[in-house]
């Protein structure tokens, strides 16, 4: 179990490391699929099996799917040398690491570990499912409605925007250009 | 582990018969005899090429993404037999009975996007790149319906679990229950009071507990041809426009990873689709008053005659169902890519919307 932990570990650190220094960008897109399939990996092993598929489900097949269209579909000529780092971001990107770090780093010297991992215990021994779908279907349910909303309009709005040049004759609108 | 000894060698052994299978069927289809040369009727035809296959130079094109064009094939293949994991293949046998069972298959398989993307991405060549995106864009949008379609089911069986699931469709419904006994009404429907638990076969199918789950079945049906990238969606893969769509520039083994991968898809597929609507492993005859058919096809879960005869049973029914995929790649035409976007959101899913939705009333008339 705790052999699992550190390789998880492992590989999401050593893929979220190279992310940084490689310079090929859909390289680095793909290395973020370890990354997310690690963190998932984590959510199993900490007994959030409901909340680990989603992560699969959202981060791989959802928003890695979108970010490696948008770089395919938005391809410049030197895909393979972008430019990763300048000094004017790293004074910025500097701060907000230390920041990030420090919150880290006072959470985890508050927890009190020895009551969590007896939490633990019970946890993983039950699936989750059956709990958050009583607690959104109770105490959460406004959030959940509203969050179904938000995202209806969300999608009504795209189908919008995608339907605008449906008007518009498309031969016409290319000839221009 | 009993489950991957049991199902790693039927996937290659299904693949080597399938291909010939295919060939067979679409010869037929089409007035022909096909392969016959080798063997009785041909049926060492696979073996043969496979032989080939593996003989054939890997190659490697000078210009193409090398990490990527070589992980490819081994991501499809991975994501879609990780799908296997949470399949039963009989009342006592399946890979890990994790609760999450339907949402973890139905998310793993959706894996196999990204290897494909990496494939056209990698290969550096414009028919696969167009093939990878528009492979990419049809699984994606077919997911909808397909998941909608399983969601339904779901909702009528109250769990995930693939293999409780299985249970609740036969005469074994409480074999695992200390209290708290489940029943099966007629159509899913208490106040006709006619109770079928012990009547069984096609009457506890989930298919007669919710008859609008036929409906539903065929919308499963299409959206996985679709995912699977089978035809009449075959798309991806069109040859008179796309040469081979994203597996142009791969040959030797690499090539046939992807055939692997392609031939897995459909057996899962076709197992989900036998598992979440006719019945799983349970037998397909109703005990009829003294004759107890039921009883007499099925062995009760525990025993080797009840996993042997439940796996048969599961395998008839999936066969099946790939025969049907196989029938119908051979008789209908490709589809234009506005009409497979049509199909998939304007018919298919409404019409999977609207079937949870009277799920979701219906699951209040079976308890």
């Amino acid at each position: 179990m705790i052999l699992l932990f550190y390789l998880f570990s492992f590989f999401i650190v050593a893929s979220s490391g190279a992310i940084l220094f490689v310079k090929n960008i859909v390289h680095c897109a793909f290395l973020l699929m370890i990354t997310m399939l690690s963190i998932s990996g984590i959510f199993i092993l900490a007994g959030a099996d409901f909340l680990a598929i989603a992560q699969i489900m959202i981060y791989i097949g959802g928003i890695l799917i979108l970010i490696l269209f948008g770089i395919m579909l938005t391809q410049r000529n030197n895909i393979n040398q972008v430019p990763i780092s300048n000094f004017r971001t790293s004074i910025t990107s500097i701060l907000i690491i230390g920041l990030v770090f420090t919150m880290l780093i006072t959470i985890i010297f508050k927890l009190d570990s020895e009551s969590l991992i007896n939490q633990r215990q019970e946890l993983i021994a039950s699936s989750s499912i059956s709990q958050i779908g009583f607690l959104l279907m109770t105490q959460n349910l406004i959030a959940f409605e509203l969050i179904g909303i938000l995202l209806m309009v969300a999608l009504m709005g795209a189908a919008m925007i995608a339907a605008q040049f449906q008007d518009k004759p498309i031969h016409a609108n290319s000839s221009h250009e | 582990m009993i489950a991957l000894l049991i199902i790693l060698p039927s996937i290659l052994l299904f693949v080597v018969i399938g291909v010939w299978a295919e060939r067979k069927i679409s010869a037929f289809v089409q007035d022909r005899y096909g392969p016959m040369e080798i063997g009785y009727y041909g049926i060492f035809q696979t073996i043969a090429d496979l032989l080939k296959m593996l003989q054939k130079e890997d190659i490697l094109p000078t210009k193409a993404d090398k990490p990527l064009f070589l992980i490819a094939p081994i991501i499809i293949f991975t994501s879609i037999f990780a799908g296997y994991a949470v399949l039963p293949i009989s009342p006592d046998i399946i890979g890990s009975s994790a609760k999450v069972g339907v949402f973890y298959m139905l998310t793993i398989i959706s894996l196999d996007v990204v290897g494909l993307l990496m494939a056209g991405w990698g290969s550096n060549n414009k028919f696969a790149i167009i093939g990878a995106i528009r492979a990419v864009a049809q699984i994606i949008s077919y997911e909808i319906p397909l998941t909608l379609s399983v969601l339904s089911v779901v909702m009528i069986c109250q769990t995930l679990d693939l293999q409780e699931i299985s249970y609740q469709q036969g005469i074994w419904i409480n074999w695992n229950a200390t209290s708290n006994l489940e029943a099966n009404y007629l159509f899913g429907i208490k106040a006709l009071n006619i109770d079928t638990t012990q009547i069984g076969g096609i009457f506890t199918w989930n298919i007669f507990r919710f008859p609008l789950l036929m409906v539903s079945f065929i919308i499963f049906f299409i959206a996985s041809l679709a995912e699977a990238n089978r035809a009449p969606f075959d798309l991806p893969e069109a040859e008179s426009e796309l040469v081979g769509g994203y597996h142009t520039e791969y040959s030797g083994f690499r090539w046939g990873l992807f055939m692997l991968a392609e031939y897995a898809m459909m057996l899962l597929v076709a197992f989900m689709g036998a598992i979440l609507f006719l019945g799983s492993w349970n037998t397909p005859f109703p005990n009829i008053g003294s004759l107890a058919l039921a009883n007499w096809t099925s062995g009760s879960p525990g025993t080797f005659l009840g996993n042997i005869v439940g796996f048969s049973w599961l395998l008839i029914k999936t066969l099946l169902i790939v025969y049907l995929q196989m029938l119908i790649r051979w008789t209908y035409p490709r589809l234009r890519v506005d009409q497979l976007m049509h199909l998939c959101w304007k018919i298919l899913t409404p019409i999977a919307l609207g079937i949870v939705f009277i799920a979701s009333i219906w699951r209040l008339m079976m308890i």
